[in-house]
């Protein structure tokens, strides 16, 4: 049964991205920090096509298995505006990315299998179909805050990772903001620690 | 030298209110043993306040537990450090209470020999952070959401790459993370 789950570093004091965020500064001020700990794995680096990395050890270990359960992404307008202009033509997803947006757009078809699809249906929808293309593979929120947030007050996400970077931004978008704590509680179901990050998985249990 | 060691548990969104977290028996042990690395305890005033309502008086409480017990008995012997200046008073056996110069007392007390020194809270825990003070950190992460509340982290601004030292899960599922500045 496909899973729908989202996968994401954050700072120590939560943030997802740092403040000024947009096309010309991804990921905000000092945001690119974060990711620090996978910037230097190799299985992150194929994905992007650079070559080099570490390998043989627990987090790049873990980025292959977050890549390789995929079927299809679900990402926010904002995410994809920052993505577009800094992901290389083979873009590093290698599935249909549907894209959360009121701007009417045609299918954009990169190199590599990606294919990203602009939507303005709702959320639930676009979720329907993103499962219908991963078939036996899972459905991944990509980002932003705001996407995740919307899927997991709906109700919609099943489990997810965090992985939390030793480090404070002070400013920046928070992961979890206007989270409503009616609709579910939370199970730790693993915690893997390298001298890096924090890596912590979480399964969302329905209210 | 002393180090000052911050230790708080916090929900999965970031909120550490004292009434967002309910600590259980494995997590008392853990404070306990904690606290047995500490000769002094530093406090704001709110947190203070809400420990000095209950501790002191733990035992005479049907519900607390053996680990609380503990707990109560090991923080009530402590020598303690309230930072304030509206508290007249303080009634916790073993408290001073210090109303200025705090950062110039903190940084006098790291200097002096002894155990480590400990502190908690928000607000006060914030200014020392903004101070470069603390050395050491233990976020102990629930797994809950709390949705509101106080947030621990309100646009502090450290730049410092922590370590982070180790990991800890509890069966509760709380994990708690240990860092050096």
């Amino acid at each position: 049964m496909s899973k729908v789950f989202f996968d994401v570093g954050i700072s120590l004091d939560g943030f997802i991205a740092g403040a000024n965020r947009g096309p010309k500064n991804p990921i905000g001020d000092n945001g690119l920090a974060i990711h620090d700990w996978m910037f230097i794995q190799k299985s992150f680096r194929e994905h992007l096509g650079m070559e080099g990395g570490e390998d043989n050890n627990q987090d790049n270990d873990l980025i292959e298995e977050v890549f390789n359960r995929i079927g299809a992404n679900i990402m926010g307008s904002h995410m994809f505006e920052e993505g577009e202009v800094s992901w290389p033509e083979d873009a590093p997803f290698h599935t249909p990315v549907y894209v959360l947006t009121h701007k009417k757009r045609e299918p954009w078809k990169r190199k590599g299998g990606t294919t990203f699809y602009f939507t303005d249906e709702h959320i639930e929808k676009v979720l329907e179909k993103a499962k219908k293309d991963a078939g036996q593979k899972d459905v991944r929120i990509s980002g932003g805050a705001d996407t995740i947030q919307q899927y997991l007050n709906a109700g919609l996400v099943d489990e997810f990772g965090i992985h939390i970077a030793p480090l404070f931004l002070g400013k920046g978008i928070k992961l979890f903001d206007k989270i409503d704590k009616e609709k579910f509680s939370l199970k730790v179901s693993n915690v893997i620690d390298s001298s890096l990050v924090t890596h912590l998985f979480y399964k969302v249990v329905k209210k | 030298m002393r180090k000052l060691i911050f230790a708080i548990n916090i929900t999965v969104d970031g909120f550490a209110d004292h009434t967002s977290v309910i600590a259980d028996d494995e997590l008392h042990d853990f404070y306990t043993d904690l606290l047995n690395s500490f000769d002094i305890i530093l406090f704001g005033r709110k947190t203070y306040q809400l420990f000095e309502s209950f501790w002191p008086t733990a035992d005479k409480d049907p519900q607390s537990t053996k680990s609380m017990l503990r707990f109560a008995d090991k923080i009530n012997g402590l020598h303690k450090i309230v930072f304030s200046k509206t508290l007249h008073q303080v009634a916790w056996n073993n408290t001073k209470l210090v109303k200025d110069n705090v950062l110039e007392e903190i940084t006098r007390l790291k200097q002096q020999p002894g155990k480590n020194l400990s502190t908690g809270g928000i607000s006060f825990s914030s200014s020392l952070m903004k101070a470069g003070l603390i050395d050491e950190f233990w976020f102990l992460v629930h797994p809950i959401v709390s949705g509101s509340g106080r947030r621990l982290f309100n646009e502090i601004d450290i730049k410092a790459k922590l370590k982070l030292l180790e990991t800890q899960v509890f069966k509760s599922g709380v994990v708690a993370m240990h860092y050096l500045k």
